[in-house]
């Protein structure tokens, strides 16, 4: 028998045994119990040694490995092995058949994922059916003055943010123009009720064309003059001003207002980006309150058409000036169709189209010289420094 | 071998920890940002486990499906919560006001008890599922107190313009202390509070001053002293950085275990402030980078890269390609700082921990209800986050 027979190789490990901080310098090695492969791992004042089944046996991944390697059960109990001899951790890879399995129950995976799943669920519900329900639930609770307030500032902001250089935008005023303009507000808002009066305004945005119509809280509208420039006939302006007088009828700026604050700042938390103004809240907030618009601009479309007929105007009239618009501007593809509050022009001119019931109660909006008049309001305008009261009831068109 | 003083050793390569960091940010990057709870996970159980007093390691024992199901629960309660009150705020802000930000302000106020709620059990996750020599840690479930005694903080700090700070900093970790527990034996916190002052007054003056200019300026409209922002700023960010670096080594030493036990650790400031800055710099060079990954990717799909194009995008498109965006800024984002921060500041600071009459640890003993595997499962499944 030579020397090295009688060297027994011992293997080193520290042992924590989960009842105490103790570390325990113990001895390794794999033994058969009974048949069954065993890590021993032998206490130094302890008779009895520990012995973990091979297959329960799992090594910690995911750790810096420098300084040798841990294993433990896979019933996740505390009890840790930490061995740092090399030629030890090889003889664990060999007997131990399942060292890199995970250690979570699958029941636990099916549990969190089904919490994930209507968690999901009910944030989706939210801002698809709630938030615009609530909006308008709250949007009605609102009282008139301060709708009217709400609008009369929205009125400045838009004179403000629509203009070309550091002055608001003026406000149209030729006097005969202004009558004709009356004249078309009076026809089409005939058998509506409104609990405020309707004021309109013309904005002059020769420097910056907008080329769109805005309804505000508490029944102010606005028309820029290059809508009025693009009309070929009056009827269109009116129809036109039937649909923004939809909006008011229903009452969706201020329900978007309330909207679109909620979703821009919920998305803000929910993507950790509260620094506000933050690209990613604004973009996300847009997302999700543009749905909503899309419908608002759809009911908006409804009631003008319903409200063309009421007072014999020809509906073609909407489909006419959507049609120009698409003609002249291209209709918005993609995203931009989407982040724009409008549906893509083909879809009101489908719907529009549709509605192709024979109009019998048909009358001109304005004579051909009321027609000029009003294409010419915007050759004189509202004094620079006229208060906003004072424009209020200069723009106010009458209740109803 | 484990004696009654115990130092600290760090192991652990950063490349390893850059390998793991980068594979993590691509599979968080394809899966929009699914992987990252996993990712996380493994992040953190890495850095854990590089730490190791008396050469003996720390483990962290958390799981990705928790972190992933107590982000869904906690966003779809911020959602709810928060999606009907500021609606219900701005609706008061515009009849009484007239302007939504009213709205905007008070929600945000109810959002700081909420806040100081999520940074407790941010921290009782990661502390309930730490584990040191086969013990555990334990944080008691105190989030309500927290998250009152934090918001009263909060207003004290804003009412005294900032000099409440250090006092709230020492009374929150205390609360915070005094609830967790290893193994047996419960954490005490008693100190000196006046230390931290004194490191707090070079961060106070350079903000105070940095505050002070910008409000004079913009209240008179003159804004000749804005050039002193040169002498002010830099002194308020390693004023900061100091301060913060101070009072974590003073509140380290301001912990007993067991009455007998006690901490010490020696920091840097000025390696800190070095660290923050060469690996912010880093970071934002790595998040480029990636970036530049993406957008040959997008390239090569041979779209063309013009405004025009973007816009006419398919909508689908556009949000896969914005969510993407997203996750490379800030989840990558992330793991980079994770691997060129987070890391260089454990491999400085932690070989500094030292631990006293380690041996009392030997009389403490294992909770009984951890020995078997943790029943109270529901109510560890909802991770918000350590800040890792």
């Amino acid at each position: 028998m030579s020397y090295s027979d009688h060297i027994e190789t011992r293997y080193y490990a520290d042992y924590y045994d989960g009842e105490t901080p103790r570390q325990y310098i113990v001895d390794v090695e794999i033994v058969m119990d009974e048949g069954q492969p065993m890590l021993q791992i032998g206490l130094p004042h302890d008779d009895e040694a520990i012995l973990w089944p091979v297959g329960m046996v799992r090594l910690q991944k995911d750790i810096p490995l420098e300084d040798g390697a841990i294993f433990q059960l896979e019933d996740g109990s505390p009890p840790r092995l930490h061995i740092r001899d090399k030629d030890a951790i090889r003889m664990m890879r060999q007997a131990c058949p399942a060292l890199r399995l995970d250690i979570i129950p699958r029941k636990v995976i099916i549990k969190a994922s089904v919490v994930s799943v209507l968690s999901m669920l009910l944030i989706a519900a939210l801002f698809v059916f709630f938030m615009p329900g609530f909006s308008s639930l709250l949007a009605s609770r609102m009282s008139t003055e301060s709708k009217i307030t709400m609008g009369r500032a929205n009125l400045e902001q838009t004179r403000v943010i629509f203009s070309a250089n550091e002055m608001p935008l003026p406000i149209c005023a030729e006097p005969l123009g202004e009558a004709a303009l009356r004249k078309i507000v009076g026809r089409i808002a005939t058998g509506v009720s409104l609990p405020y009066d309707l004021r309109v305004a013309v904005f002059d945005d020769r420097q910056n064309p907008q080329l769109n119509a805005l309804a505000m809280p508490g029944g102010y509208i606005v028309l820029f003059d290059s809508v009025i420039k693009q009309a070929e006939r009056p009827e269109e302006i009116a129809a036109v001003f039937a649909h923004e007088l939809g909006h008011i009828v229903h009452d969706h700026a201020v329900a978007s207002a309330l909207q679109s604050a909620s979703a821009t700042l919920v998305f803000a938390l929910l993507t950790g980006d509260v620094s506000g103004g933050g690209l990613v809240s604004i973009v996300g907030g847009k997302l999700v309150t543009s749905t909503y618009s899309r419908n608002s601009e759809i009911e908006a479309d409804d009631f003008a058409r319903n409200q063309l007929r009421r007072v014999g105007v020809p509906v073609s009239a909407l489909t006419e000036f959507f049609r120009r618009m698409r003609d002249e501007y291209g209709d918005a593809e993609g995203i931009v169709a989407h982040l724009g509050t409008h549906p893509r022009f083909a879809e009101r001119i489908n719907a529009s189209v549709t509605d192709v019931t024979p109009q019998s109660n048909l009358r001109p909006v304005l004579s051909r010289a009321e027609w000029a008049a009003l294409r010419n309001i915007c050759s004189a305008h509202y004094r620079i420094d006229t208060p906003p009261s004072l424009i209020d009831r200069l723009i106010n068109f009458g209740a109803n | 071998m484990a004696g009654n003083v115990l130092t600290t050793n760090v192991v652990g390569a950063r490349a390893s920890l850059l390998r793991i960091a980068v594979s993590c940010s691509i599979l968080s990057i394809v899966t929009l940002g699914l992987y990252s709870f996993w990712g996380r996970t493994r992040i953190r159980r890495w850095l854990w486990s590089s730490v190791r007093p008396g050469g003996m390691p720390l483990e962290y024992l958390g799981v990705g499906m928790e972190k992933f199901t107590g982000f869904v629960v906690i966003a779809s309660i911020i959602a709810v919560y928060t999606g009907f009150l500021v609606m219900i705020f701005v609706f008061f802000s515009l009849q009484t006001f007239g302007v939504i930000w009213y709205g905007y302000a008070a929600t945000i106020i109810c959002m700081v008890p909420l806040y100081h709620l999520a940074r407790y059990r941010g921290r009782r996750y990661l502390v309930n599922h730490t584990l040191w020599r086969g013990i555990r840690f334990r944080m008691e479930s105190a989030w309500w107190s927290y998250a009152i005694i934090g918001t009263l903080w909060t207003a004290l700090i804003l009412l005294t313009l900032g000099l409440a700070e250090p006092l709230a900093r020492y009374s929150l970790e205390k609360f915070k202390m005094e609830r967790t527990t290893y193994g047996s034996s419960a954490f005490n916190f008693e100190g000196n509070i006046f230390g931290l002052y004194s490191d707090f007054t070079m961060f106070y003056s350079g903000a105070f001053a940095t505050g002070a200019i910008a409000f004079f300026s913009v209240y008179s409209a003159n804004w000749t002293w804005i050039g002193l922002w040169v002498v002010t700023l830099p002194v308020a960010v390693f004023g900061y950085i100091h301060y913060r670096v101070s009072a974590f080594k003073k509140l380290i030493s301001f912990l007993y275990l067991t009455d007998d036990i006690t901490f010490d650790i020696d920091v840097s400031s000025g390696r800190i402030f070095a660290i923050t800055v060469l690996g912010g710099l880093i970071k934002n060079a790595l998040i480029f980078g990636m970036l530049a990954i993406f957008t040959l990717f997008y390239l090569s799909t041979g779209r063309e890269f013009s405004l025009q194009a973007v816009e006419e995008l398919p909508l689908l498109v556009f949000i896969l390609g914005g969510a993407v965006l997203y996750i490379i800024f800030v989840v990558h984002g992330r793991y980079m700082s994770v691997v060129f921060n987070t890391f260089p500041i454990v491999q400085h600071a932690a070989p500094n921990l030292i631990i006293y009459q380690a041996l009392q640890l030997d009389n403490i003993s294992q909770l009984d209800e951890i020995k078997m595997r943790d029943a109270d499962g529901l109510a560890e499944m909802f991770d918000f986050g350590g800040g890792f």
